[in-house]
């Protein structure tokens, strides 16, 4: 009995010891006066008292609004505060907060902070944000981000309707990765499948954008996507590289009927098992061993 | 001589899996011809291929194991019940790659080939563990028309609150991932979910030929002969995750010493949710940093089968297996149903209404030939006692390659 | 609130203006409702984002009148199965105005309560999102209802008393949330009046019923084509006959949790129902796919078995290869698009008879599957007990009228060849009553009013131009001299239209045509007095009590 009064208060006065501790981490995370690394290892520390206090978390989402301090502190409370996130029933109430904040400092002087902002956001797909980032790409002198950033957030909802925008920048690119993205948000729409079409069987075309085709038509025009793919890896012109993607869709979605029966596809897999990168001949292995006769 | 020969209690191929956890086994003999006598003494061993697996055996139910017994088999037919385990820290990497042998004498009188199947670490798979995995794992998702899209839709914000912020967070994420694996051996059976190791680097994880890796915009690449590339979840293409820590090193969250020095009562551990699994899921920005979006991509799964080894570490390390055992568990009167012991979990209940979300997906859990528990509608209580330590009938098929079973072949 | 000039060069900001403009003007709330329909034409092409600062626009000037139970199931729906804080918090609003306060509203707000969304809601001005401490969340607002509810809300203070003690609710709500408890607790009790004038509660809101001479043809629907959840086509001919049907619309990428996911599950769960009544075989069930393109077969199949679809030949999971468009026009479905995706749309399920005819609707509101499950043992009752078709009263009165115009002597001439064919009957000796004319124009006119309704009602007008132009010849005959033939031939289409329209058959007689709104610039539908007179009485299978 004594011995387990003992282990109590034993474990009481660690709770207690381990509760100061979380109290004076916090007060070093929130005062200007330490080094940032200082302050960032203390916040870590304090994450205990801030999941199980709002007021403490309220506190931390100050110093997240606040552009006076170092961004490398803001970035670590805002890292910090989407941890705590994950408990969602102490978290519950802040989250108004929370969100309150992230659409202020999505229009943040530095990059770093508007884009972590606005794709925390764009993951809850608010409307604000969606407004901000259609509005950046419509015209580059609200961006916020990069095109192909914004793209990539506004992909995360389909009904954000980026459709018309995402298929002028296909046809106008202000960069490869932002066409990239483009095509990636455009799989969502099916009458885009001769965009994915002519992409996929354009030689010239960087191989991403010829995979995220692939996989674009395997999703709107499976039918399509599989002619295709067939079509590609029967090929002798086309690259190592996309006729490996494509003849890795076609072992993974393939109609396994027709593919069983397509001596012209198996008798190319086998010469490409032993020619060709290696990569493909990987791919052209793979798919023997499932279709192979 | 014939002799029939069960892993799991089963002729079965399927069954041929065994983990740390003793596994139940029978022999009997089929044909009797050239025996003589009542009885016929039979070896039972195992044999390895290099780098394979290796089998220890038990006769009864207690007791040491070793890497060979001798059982005494009637010739009229009746069975004859032994155990078999893997020996702990050699786990298959192949199927087959070890096999039980009957010997009479000298002679090979039967042999099966089993695998000892165990979750390891991702960073450390061989290149064929990695490749068989992904290609399950991608035909799982089936660009986003397969199962996977069960498991993505029991993960949403309208769900969360029946396994997150109170007690039966670590229970439902070990039958969400159990069933996710039970998905995952029907395409290939040779498949054991692996895990990342959040507190060390895990270089190899983050390449083209695995997770993918990212660009400058966070979008991961995938090499031309990787299946994920054809990942689709939500409907969308691929996979974003942009890295905040250097990935030669790891992020910054509580090491798996802290985080099993969290408290010996699962009131105290239970606060690993924020750190280090919050912070494993915020040390990207991207989709896996939001509770509601994190399992779009498929980090998500091998992120959680670290939070569950940390916890199957730590039930192991306070022999926290008894729900009797009030520090094996947090009761909370108030909590909401799916957060006390005797409560089933959604969605697997396929309850909905009330605090229940209005739809469960995914129908009742799966079931498995190497595993009788959970059951199709899993209870809290069903998932503490992963092992069988207490009861063998509770054991649920798996186990980490780091967490042996104190009942098992140390 | 309202918007300056130098704002209206935004699409946006012109529909606020102009919901500003319907705001302060005559039928304000008709109007307003009418603006809340979701294949307007202002919603097309706009994202889902900004439909809902549209139409939480909408509800916002609805809350600053007092609303009509008109606008109760486009104020609950948001509440109910809503998911965007501008539009519950604005919905909220407008439920405050109502005038009857009642119990049955209280598990509605209790639902949005629970599952309400932590976003703050600015209402400062159109499109404007909260960036500062915010003036107001859809907590906030529902609090405020449940406090307007008063005694009403008795049922909801067990689970606000609990909220008080866990954390759910913020810090800077508490003070709120222990007001509204006290409120509720010392409000005055509930008046008998409340509990009983709730008739537009329970089965009765969102229902729309049309007796069986009053559904429309599916002739513009027949030939639509469908793939299923196999990729066997059907036609909507094909399949939608025999027995009654159960029809939802859906589709798998909805993002709302409470619509289209939550309407499979429940469509699954009234299969079981209809199982277990033993009625499986006499009614079929159909989930049509607002999203054709995207949602292909395999597609269809894994959203239904995950929500437990038992598929059958009797239920299936459609999309329409082609001609969505006469569906969407044909169910007058409430739905908007931008791009390839729905923007936003309502909770629709049908029920089409054993002719493929619209016999009722339910919309925007849950619905239950046990009152449905219901229904449809009624339609199949309907079925089995029907007799022969009743010949049309009215059709039987315009075939007598324009025979009696046709046959009767119009003119001088016809009295004397009447006469003499009738010579026995000493008629030669009576003169042609002159007055006859006018009786038998009256006669004429009323003949072409009960055409003119029948072909309204069956929107077949051909009917009426027949015969009116039966009655131009004969004007124009009677006006030339040498005219008979003319007269003849108008008194011969005049009697052709009469026994056309004996088998016309009665159309929808709900809506009436549509007709060009000066206001929105769109043309709009509004019921007549004949369909107002047919959905009063209650039909012969529903309960026909319906809403506006």
């Amino acid at each position: 009995m004594a011995r387990k009064t003992q282990q109590a208060l034993k474990s009481k006065s660690k709770k207690g010891l381990a509760a100061v501790a979380a109290r004076q981490a916090l007060s070093i995370a929130m005062d200007k006066k330490w080094s940032i690394a200082k302050r960032i290892a203390a916040l870590a520390q304090a994450t205990p008292l801030l999941a199980r206090s709002e007021k403490h978390l309220e506190s931390l989402l100050g110093v997240l609004r606040d552009e006076r301090e170092p961004v490398a502190v803001r970035l670590a409370a805002l890292q910090t505060i989407q941890a705590t996130s994950f408990d969602i029933s102490s978290f519950a109430g802040v989250r108004g907060d929370y969100l309150l904040t992230l659409r202020k400092i999505a229009q943040d002087e530095n990059q770093d902070i508007r884009q972590r902002a606005l794709g925390a956001l764009a993951r809850e797909k608010d409307g604000f944000a969606q407004k901000k980032l259609l509005e950046g790409l419509q015209d580059p002198q609200k961006a916020l981000v990069s095109p192909e950033k914004a793209l990539q957030l506004l992909s995360y909802d389909p009904h954000a309707g980026a459709y018309d925008v995402a298929r002028s920048i296909v046809d106008k690119p202000p960069n490869p990765t932002a066409k990239r993205e483009a095509l990636r948000l455009l799989a969502a729409d099916p009458s885009a499948a001769p965009i994915f079409e002519k992409t996929l069987l354009d030689k010239n075309e960087l191989r991403e954008n010829r995979q995220i085709s692939a996989a674009a038509l395997h999703g709107i025009a499976p039918d399509k996507f599989q002619d295709l793919s067939r079509q590609i890896v029967l090929d002798s012109k086309d690259f190592d590289d996309i006729k490996a993607s494509t003849l890795t869709a076609l072992s993974q979605f393939g109609d396994p009927t027709k593919l069983t029966a397509d001596s012209s596809l198996q008798d190319t897999a086998d010469q490409l098992k032993n020619k060709g990168s290696s990569k493909l001949r990987s791919s052209a292995v793979q798919f023997l061993s499932k279709y192979g006769r | 001589m014939n002799l029939e020969l069960q892993v799991n209690d089963s002729t079965n191929a399927a069954a041929r899996f065994v983990g740390w956890t003793p596994a139940s086994c029978r022999v009997r003999v089929t044909n009797p011809s050239g025996t003589t006598g009542s009885s016929i003494n039979l070896k039972v061993t195992s044999r390895s291929n290099p780098g394979g697996g290796e089998l220890q055996f038990r006769a009864g139910s207690a007791g040491n194991f070793a890497s060979s017994i001798t059982l005494s088999v009637p010739t009229n037919g009746a069975t004859i019940l032994f155990f078999a385990a893997g020996k702990f820290g050699k786990p298959s990497s192949t199927l087959g790659d070890v096999a039980i042998e009957i010997l009479d004498g000298s002679t090979v009188v039967n042999s099966v080939p089993v695998m000892v199947r165990i979750r390891k670490n991702a960073n450390n798979l061989s290149p064929q563990e990695r490749d068989r995995f992904v290609g399950a794992f991608a035909k799982l998702n089936d660009q986003g028309q397969g199962r996977f899209k069960d498991f993505r839709d029991m993960h949403v914000r309208i769900s969360l609150s029946q396994a997150h912020g109170a007690p039966g967070f670590l229970p439902w994420h070990r039958a969400y991932l159990l069933d996710l694996e039970r998905d995952l051996q029907a395409i290939d059976p040779s498949v054991a979910l692996p895990y990342w190791r959040f507190d060390e680097p895990a270089p190899n994880i983050f390449t083209e030929d695995f997770l993918g890796e990212a660009d400058a915009n966070g979008t991961v690449h995938f090499s031309e002969n990787n299946p994920l590339q054809y990942w689709r979840a939500d409907g969308l293409l691929g996979v974003d995750r942009q890295p905040l820590f250097a990935l030669s090193s790891a992020p910054e969250l509580l090491s798996e010493a802290k985080t099993l020095a969290l408290g010996n009562a699962y009131k105290g551990f239970r606060t690993m949710e924020i750190d280090p699994h919050g912070y494993a899921h915020t040390s990207f920005d991207g989709p896996i940093s939001n509770p509601a979006t994190a399992p779009r991509d498929p980090l998500f799964f091998l992120l959680h089968c670290n939070v569950d080894r940390l916890w199957a570490k730590w039930q192991r390390k306070f022999s926290r297996f008894d729900a009797a055992n009030a520090a094996s568990f947090d009761t909370i009167p108030s909590s909401n149903p799916g957060h006390k012991l005797p409560d089933t979990m959604w969605p697997w209940n396929g309850v909905t209404g009330n605090t229940r979300p209005p739809t469960a997906p995914g129908g009742p859990m799966s079931g498995s030939p190497t595993a009788s528990a959970p059951g199709p509608q899993p209870r809290v209580v069903d998932m503490l006692d992963y092992q069988g330590t207490l009861n063998e009938v509770s054991a649920l098929g798996f186990d980490y390659d780091d967490a042996p079973s104190s009942i098992g072949a140390l | 609130m309202f918007l300056s000039g130098d704002q209206t060069v935004d699409p946006e900001m012109r529909f606020a203006r102009m919901v500003d403009a319907l705001a302060s003007g005559p039928a304000a709330e008709h109007n307003l409702l009418d603006l809340l329909r979701e294949d307007r034409s202002e919603y097309s092409e706009r994202n889902s984002s900004a439909v809902a600062r549209m139409r939480g626009w909408i509800l916002l000037a609805l809350s600053r009148r007092q609303i009509s139970d008109a606008a109760l199931p486009f104020v609950l729906e948001e509440l109910q199965s809503g998911t965007d804080p501008y539009l519950i918090a604005t919905a909220s609003r407008a439920l405050r105005t109502y005038p009857l306060p009642n119990p049955f509203l209280t598990p509605v707000v209790l639902h949005a309560l629970r599952n309400a969304p932590a976003e703050p809601i600015s209402f400062s001005g159109y499109g404007q999102y909260a960036l500062e401490d915010s003036e107001t969340t859809p907590v906030s607002e529902l609090l405020a209802v449940l406090e307007w509810l008063g005694a009403n809300a008795v049922s909801a203070l067990p689970e606000l008393v609990s909220m008080k003690r866990g954390n759910a609710i913020s810090r800077r709500l508490r003070p709120q949330l222990k007001q509204t408890i006290e409120a509720i607790r010392t409000a005055e009790s509930v008046s008998e009046d409340s509990q009983q004038n709730c008739c537009v509660f329970g089965t009765g809101l969102g229902w729309r019923a049309w007796d069986r001479r009053g559904r429309a043809l599916p002739a513009p629907v027949e030939s639509v084509p469908f793939q299923d959840q196999d990729g066997q086509e059907v036609s909507y001919g094909e399949f939608f006959r025999d027995v009654p049907c159960v029809v939802v619309f859906f589709y798998t990428r909805c993002d709302n949790p409470w619509k289209c996911s939550l309407t499979i599950t429940k469509l699954a769960r009234l299969q079981r129902a209809l199982r277990e009544r033993g009625l499986s075989e006499q009614v079929k069930t159909a989930a049509i796919t607002y999203d054709p393109d995207s949602d292909l077969p395999q597609r269809l199949r894994a959203y239904g078995q995950e929500r437990g679809i038992n598929f059958t030949k009797n239920d299936r999971m459609l999309r329409a290869r082609q001609d969505f468009e006469s569906l969407l026009s044909h169910f007058e479905l409430g739905v908007g698009f931008v791009g390839p995706l729905v923007n936003r749309h309502q909770i629709e399920l049908y029920l089409v008879d054993h002719e493929g005819r619209i016999a009722a609707k339910f919309s925007r509101l849950q619905w239950d599957e046990a009152d449905v499950a219901n229904r449809v043992s009624e339609m199949i009752e309907e079925n089995r007990g029907r007799a022969a078709r009743p010949r049309p009263k009215f059709a039987f009165l315009t075939v007598l009228l324009s025979l009696a115009w046709a046959l009767c002597p119009k003119c001088a001439m016809c009295w004397a060849s009447y006469a003499s064919a009738f010579g026995i009957l000493g008629l030669t000796n009576l003169r042609f009553p002159s007055h006859l004319a006018y009786i038998l124009a009256t006669l004429f006119l009323l003949n072409l009013a009960v055409l003119l309704a029948r072909a309204r009602a069956s929107k077949r007008t051909a009917v009426f131009w027949l015969a009116c132009l039966g009655a131009t010849l004969i004007a124009l005959g009677r006006s030339i001299p040498a005219g008979s033939k003319i007269v003849q031939a108008g008194a011969i289409l005049t009697v052709l239209a009469s026994l056309w329209s004996v088998f016309l058959p009665r159309g929808n007689s709900t809506l009436s045509k549509k007709h060009y709104d000066p206001v929105s610039g769109t043309t709009r539908r509004r019921m007549n007095y004949w369909s107002r007179r047919t959905m009063s009485k209650p039909s012969h299978s529903f309960e026909g009590r319906v809403n506006v």
